[in-house]
């Protein structure tokens, strides 16, 4: 392990003064009512306090095909505290699927092969690259060589290389990155610039859209933050050079220059802390789980899972719902967890379904929040709170007291909206628990889910603190 | 995020078998419950495929309705041709003509591509309810 993925893991499991986590499960006394649903781990799941050597997700909703890697789709989930019930997805479409994705490049090493444009403009000459040329800061023969030209004119131009990306959300910070090092001597000094591109501005080479660095004769990993202006089919992460008249302080460009890469990395600012992870295919990639937080990965349009038969909680009136999830949109009203097909969690004393509960992520379209709220046989309370502008990761912790009135959410740890409205009387239900979606059909979430926790009591401080621990480790959220 | 297309070329260097597709499939409502119908005869569940609806201005009436995700290889061998259609029901058990097979895969959206790209060319929008509460 590197020092700086281990500082990854301590910095979140040393925090508000809890030097300790426990695997959620442990919160479970034999007289507690709840479930429990952690994708981190595919080979075991804790029953009865005991930990069960048996496969914890399967890829179909029969439980025949275990979950065994990144890229499957998940089809059933076993509450890993043995209480719940198992979470299904017949559908094939609607099943979430495993993910630790965070380099968003289609590839982050082989820079010779098709993955990679090779692109120029007003004449320049194809840039040349040879892979496995030099050895790479990671000690294997990765290092590609890349020889550019420009021509030794006035006029605009451009040579780079290029990767597409998809779908990347306008005015959100995100981070390219790469090793890069000159080839021998004589290139030290010379510069190479990352770049991002969209349609909207046609344009390389202006405003923020270049970074600019000097070849070094070590390996140095360049990283340079950028935002997309609009959202377009044409969204690019690129490395290179340009001259011209029109750019911003490139004028005097070296017209040929030779240089080493490696590892190239596009992410989401919020989470350039973690490590370079290694981009093969959409299936091959570096999904070392004790770098990269293991989630799954709900699409925004028709993922979900529900529970294959009701969760009974009506032996009490208590209940704390812990989620640690990456929000990647705010653009629609979602569901992360819903207790309840008909949304009576949300709704007026009219519902039909007393004793229910929701976390929607967020409530309003548009709005950078969560939305916590729980009912009795009265009126639901909600908490709102934000701003959690997405894509954000996140601990969340809803708590609710039927009888005392209070309901409370917290976001990576703090108290963030409390309330003492009246939730009315009785005790929480007997309902179909839904992740992901609105009975299976509605408001879809758009995002990853790394551990889902719900329990039909209050948590000491302790506990919840013990509890949010393990969740930030699980998802990679460094608590304040 | 990450492209159909990136995904499916990936899956396509495994071995031959069984393995997992992505897909983008649109069907317009007036053909919806029959896909369901078919789809279900074929082992994918689809009671609750195709429920989330599009339309030009992300308003209800939906003028046609999404599934997005993962699908075994053999429901997408299905999907590729009305023959492949036509066989793949008979081996359930149904007797589906090939023009019925040809008229509901002409009037459904097959694509590799990721969800938006695809609503962005056939200019649709997810629908969205005005009042979730």
């Amino acid at each position: 392990m590197t020092r700086r993925n281990s500082r990854y893991i301590r910095r979140s499991i040393t925090n508000q003064g809890v030097s300790r986590f426990r695997h959620p499960s442990r919160l479970f006394g034999a007289a507690d009512v709840g479930c429990v649903y952690l994708p981190g781990d595919l080979t075991r799941y804790f029953q009865g306090g005991q930990i069960v050597a048996t496969p914890s997700m399967y890829q179909d909703s029969a439980g025949t095909t275990p979950v065994t890697a990144v890229g499957q789709p998940v089809g059933l989930r076993k509450c890993l505290v043995g209480k719940g019930p198992d979470l299904i997805q017949p559908s094939a479409t609607s099943r979430p699927v495993l993910s630790n994705r965070v380099n968003l490049l289609p590839g982050s090493e082989n820079f010779a092969s098709g993955t990679w444009n090779k692109a120029t403009s007003n004449g320049t000459p194809v840039p040349v690259v040879t892979a496995n040329y030099a050895t790479d800061p990671l000690g294997g023969n990765n290092g590609s060589r890349v020889q550019l030209t420009l021509p030794g004119n006035t006029e605009w131009s451009l040579v780079r290389i290029s990767a597409p990306l998809t779908n990347i959300p306008v005015g959100v910070s995100v981070t390219s990155s790469i090793w890069i090092k000159a080839t021998d001597a004589s290139q030290v000094g010379k510069f190479v610039s990352l770049y991002i591109y969209d349609a909207s501005t046609a344009s390389y080479a202006s405003g923020n859209r270049v970074s600019k660095h000097v070849l070094t004769a070590d390996w140095r990993r360049v990283e340079a933050s950028f935002s997309f202006d609009a959202i377009s089919t044409t969204q690019e992460f690129s490395f290179g050079k340009a001259r011209g008249t029109v750019n911003d302080g490139l004028l005097n460009a070296n017209t040929a220059t030779d240089f080493l890469v490696f590892g190239a990395q596009f992410v989401f600012s919020n989470q350039a802390h973690l490590p370079y992870q290694r981009v093969n295919t959409a299936t091959d990639y570096d999904s070392d789980t004790s770098k990269f937080p293991l989630g799954l990965s709900y699409d925004g349009v028709d993922d979900g899972s529900y529970s294959a038969s009701t969760l009974d909680m009506t032996s009490t009136d208590k209940v704390t719902v812990l989620a640690a999830v990456r929000k990647l949109s705010d653009v629609s009203t979602s569901i992360i967890v819903e207790f309840n097909a008909a949304g009576d969690a949300a709704g007026s004393a009219s519902g039909a379904n007393p004793g229910t509960f929701a976390v929607f992520a967020p409530l309003t379209a548009g709005a950078p929040r969560y939305n916590w709220r729980v009912r009795g046989d009265g009126a639901a309370n909600a908490v709102e709170v934000g701003s959690f502008t997405a894509p954000t990761t996140n601990v969340l912790s809803g708590s609710g007291d039927i009888p005392a009135d209070v309901t409370t959410f917290r976001v990576d740890g703090p108290v963030r909206g409390a309330s003492t409205f009246d939730l009315g009387s009785g005790k929480l239900g007997n309902h179909t628990l839904f992740i992901g979606r609105r009975n299976n059909a509605s408001l879809p979430f758009n995002g990853l889910d790394y551990g889902i926790v719900v329990i039909g009591r209050l948590l000491t401080e302790r506990e919840r603190k013990t509890a949010e621990n393990w969740l930030a480790r699980a998802s990679g959220v460094v608590l304040p | 995020m990450i492209s159909n297309q990136e995904i499916n070329q990936s899956v396509a260097q495994q071995e031959e078998g069984f393995y997992w597709v992505h897909k983008t499939l649109i069907v317009p409502s007036s053909i919806v419950e029959q896909v369901r119908y078919l789809a279900s005869l074929f082992g994918e569940s689809s009671s609750n495929m195709w429920k989330t609806g599009l339309s030009e201005n992300g308003k209800y009436p939906c003028s046609h309705y999404i599934g997005t995700g993962l699908i075994g290889s053999d429901f997408n061998n299905m999907l590729s041709s009305p023959e492949n259609l036509v066989n793949g029901a008979m081996q359930v058990g149904i007797e589906l003509d090939i023009n019925t097979a040809t008229y509901i895969l002409s009037q459904s959206t097959i694509s590799d591509l990721n969800y938006q790209e695809v609503l962005q060319e056939m200019n649709l929008k997810i629908c969205t309810e005005e009042e979730v509460i």
